[in-house]
């Protein structure tokens, strides 16, 4: 069975933008969200293997998602990247202190996103 | 100031949705070219890149139209596929003297009012009916960058000039409007204008 990635954004421009991507041109099974709470249940339920995840969203945010996963023994490992049209500099540290392991910003570069997964995707096959 | 009512209340009072789905499905299908052009490009060419963000931009304006969420959507466009928080959308008055905000995000308060003060000379720069990407150093836009107006988006219905979607300050890991934006922008103009006005 294929890995699964969830990606989480409130923009439905943003999902169907990386859904697209993500299904042409890597090996992973979508997985969809909207806002932070959504994304943690959804993580704990469909176990994925790679999480994108927006910044700003309604009921709880990427920051705020991104350690409530890394609380969560099942999701600790998880490779997030955050994805956002936040990219000042207090944005990223604060990603990276929330427990993610890397940032994209918008607008996205389409083989940028793609490049970045695949590099993953292969992570995970070598383990 | 919420935007137009999508859909023509017929004798019946029922709402046709026969326009909305007849421009939707228009909208749609371009959506599709656009997939297809993107898919017969490597992900490492610039092009597919603009491909992608046309089909995604075409594929949710397309949505929008259906759901009658427009106006929201331009701003998401605007934010997640151009990186600019500072965007109104505006409707022109029949004199063309004033304008109205149809919607708005990230707007300052000097902005709005540059806005407001100038209506009449914003309104003979939008009924020129050209997108135009702003550059203070060219000679024509000197006005328009002196509103703080990085770009400017004619909607029109039929012949006539109907609003504008006005773009501010972009994100700061964006330098400028470049040629794949000016094809967004573009796609904007043409679908966004009978969206809001023409149903």
């Amino acid at each position: 069975m294929p890995p699964k990635i969830l990606i989480v954004d409130d923009s439905n421009t943003t999902l169907l933008m990386e859904e697209m991507l993500l299904k042409k041109y890597t090996n992973f099974d979508v997985v969809l969200a909207r806002d932070g709470q959504e994304a943690v249940r959804r993580a704990l339920a469909e176990k994925p293997s790679l999480i994108l995840m927006d910044v700003v969203m309604p009921k709880m945010g990427g920051f705020a998602a991104c350690r409530e996963m890394r609380r969560q023994e099942k999701l600790r490992d998880v490779p997030i990247i955050m994805v956002t049209s936040r990219g000042e500099p207090d944005y990223v540290e604060t990603g990276f202190e929330c427990g993610c392991n890397d940032y994209l910003t918008k607008p996205i570069d389409s083989n940028e996103l793609i490049q970045m997964v695949n590099g993953y995707l292969a992570v995970e096959k070598a383990r | 100031m919420a935007a137009k009512s999508i859909g023509n209340p017929g004798l019946s009072g029922k709402i046709d949705v026969r326009p909305v789905a007849s421009l939707a499905d228009q909208i749609e299908a371009r959506s599709g070219d656009y997939l297809h052009h993107c898919l017969k490009t490597i992900p490492s060419a610039e092009r597919h890149s603009i491909w992608s963000r046309l089909y995604a931009a075409s594929q949710s304006l397309g949505q929008a139209v259906r759901e009658n969420t427009v106006a929201e959507t331009v701003l998401e466009i605007g934010s997640n596929l151009l990186g600019c928080e500072e965007i109104a959308i505006l409707e022109l008055h029949t004199d063309y003297r004033q304008i109205s905000f149809l919607s708005s995000v990230g707007v300052t308060a000097t902005h709005r009012h540059a806005l407001l003060t100038h209506a009449e000379r914003l309104s003979a720069e939008i009924n020129r009916g050209q997108v135009r990407i702003v550059d203070k150093r060219v000679p024509g836009d000197e006005f328009l960058a002196s509103l703080g107006i990085t770009a400017l988006v004619p909607l029109s219905q039929g012949h006539s000039a109907e609003g504008a979607i006005v773009f501010f300050n972009l994100l700061p890991q964006r330098q400028g409007f470049d040629s794949g934006d000016r094809e967004l922008l573009g796609l904007l103009s043409v679908y966004v204008g009978p969206s809001l006005f023409g149903l």
